[in-house]
């Protein structure tokens, strides 16, 4: 029960980071609200909407993304792109992420090995 | 018609900041009704699938704090520990000062013992609940400006500014427990508890049939002088205890907080109630009205007695006192 929780909280914590990456990625081809979460879904990152909505908005204050109305289909969509700045961004932060995974594989002992 | 999304769309703009409401709506609002018309596509009833969207989006307060950005606490990890500090030395500053103060006034009134405790007990928690209260009101503003965490960092005596190794405690326990404190404690007994004995056969006057007048009324020896002496032998005790495992623990630091407790709401019960000293003895003297209950002097006393044993309770507690590295 306990290990379930753990788990649970464990990876929570270990995808949070990833999020914000995953947008700035998503995002270099303009998307709206809904249909991120839908792509991000299917992309195998999938994001709870009352994470991702507000995380939208925060990324874009600090200006790593950019927003324009779309308001020619009947329901008007607020679309984000990735600004050059997110592009820049998220270039540093492949390449961490890239970084820790290999440092992660290093450290890993092999199995039945005592050390 | 109101619908549920209207609700909800409500529910979670009242908590959302006046300026940006308009944007969150109509993004909201659109995020909903994609979701709604995907779950309706898959053949999904209206009100299930409606409700189904806004489940999935969960408490409106929730999202709305989402959307507020930080802080979604009331007191930061910022101030959280001097915070603690500070409660803590508030209340063990006033909640047994306020305790030993309507004692002792409650006693001098004339009320009764039992009435005069359960007063003073119901003061003093009242005293503590609004210390605490304001304390944590003060705090949480305080958090939510880094200027004024500074200034009141630098106001309480600690220092703002990086960490360094120098700041370090000197001592390796886990309280600052200092010997000093507790000598002195000691000390401060023993000379109390010989002066309470001595005086009874040393004294500059003696009445006519040639026996000495002490300073202190001979009444307290049918119950009160017994108990002071105790108090002051079970402190002494306690304080020995700390001083030989030299190092704090919670149950000393207790005891020694109810034995200054007790001894001052004691002192002060019977300064106020003028049971303390010997009337012959300060006539003798001709200083009898330093002595009356509501005089200036006793008053004093009174005060400084509250401080002394504050300040004892805040030091075993580990509650800096002043400013300065410890």
């Amino acid at each position: 029960m306990g290990d379930i929780e753990f788990l649970a909280t464990h990876r929570q914590e270990l995808r949070r980071g990833t999020v914000v990456l995953a947008c700035l990625l998503a995002l270099k081809k303009p998307g709206y609200g809904y249909g991120l979460l839908d792509a991000l879904a299917a992309a195998g990152v999938p994001v709870e909407a009352n994470t991702l909505y507000p995380l939208l908005r925060r990324l874009e204050a600090q200006g790593l993304l950019v927003s324009e109305w779309d308001t020619t289909e009947a329901r008007p969509r607020k679309f984000y792109r990735t600004s050059a700045e997110g592009i820049a961004m998220a270039r540093e932060l492949q390449t961490e992420w890239e970084t820790l995974g290999g440092a992660l594989r290093r450290l890993e002992t092999p199995e039945g090995d005592p050390e | 018609m109101t619908t549920l999304t209207d609700r909800y769309v409500a529910a979670t703009l009242r908590w959302v900041p006046e300026k940006s409401r308009g944007d969150i709506e109509r993004e909201l609002r659109a995020s909903i009704g994609d979701a709604l018309d995907a779950r309706l596509a898959k053949g999904e009833h209206r009100e299930a699938a409606e409700t189904a969207v806004l489940t999935e989006l969960g408490d409106p307060m929730k999202l709305a704090d989402e959307y507020s950005g930080p802080p979604r606490y009331l007191i930061g990890p910022n101030v959280y520990h001097l915070y603690l500090r500070t409660l803590g030395a508030i209340c063990a500053l006033f909640v047994p000062g306020a305790w030993a103060l309507v004692l002792a006034v409650w006693v001098a009134g004339g009320a009764s013992l039992l009435t005069a405790l359960i007063t003073a007990s119901v003061g003093a928690l009242m005293v503590g609940l609004f210390a605490a209260f304001w304390t944590t009101v003060g705090f949480a503003v305080v958090d939510r400006s880094a200027e004024a965490r500074r200034e009141v960092a630098e106001a309480l005596g600690v220092a703002a500014g990086s960490w360094t190794p120098d700041r370090l405690p000197t001592g390796t326990s886990l309280r600052p427990f200092r010997a000093n404190d507790a000598v002195e404690a000691i000390v401060g007994g023993i000379i109390g508890i010989a002066f309470f004995f001595v005086q009874r056969s040393v004294s500059p006057f003696s009445d006519a049939s040639g026996h000495v007048i002490p300073i202190l009324s001979p009444d307290l020896w049918s119950f009160w002088a017994p108990i002071i002496v105790l108090v002051a032998v079970v402190w002494i005790v306690a304080e020995f205890v700390m001083l030989a495992r030299g190092t704090w623990s919670p149950w000393t630091a207790l005891a020694i907080t109810a034995l200054a407790v007790v001894t001052g709401a004691i002192y002060i019960g019977l300064l106020a109630s003028g049971q303390f000293f010997n009337t012959a003895f300060f006539e003798k003297l001709g200083a009898a009205p330093w002595i009356a209950p509501g005089s200036i002097s006793v008053t004093l006393m009174i005060i400084l007695s509250v401080i002394d044993n504050g300040t004892r309770i805040a030091k075993v507690w580990g509650v800096p006192i002043g400013k300065g590295p410890r």
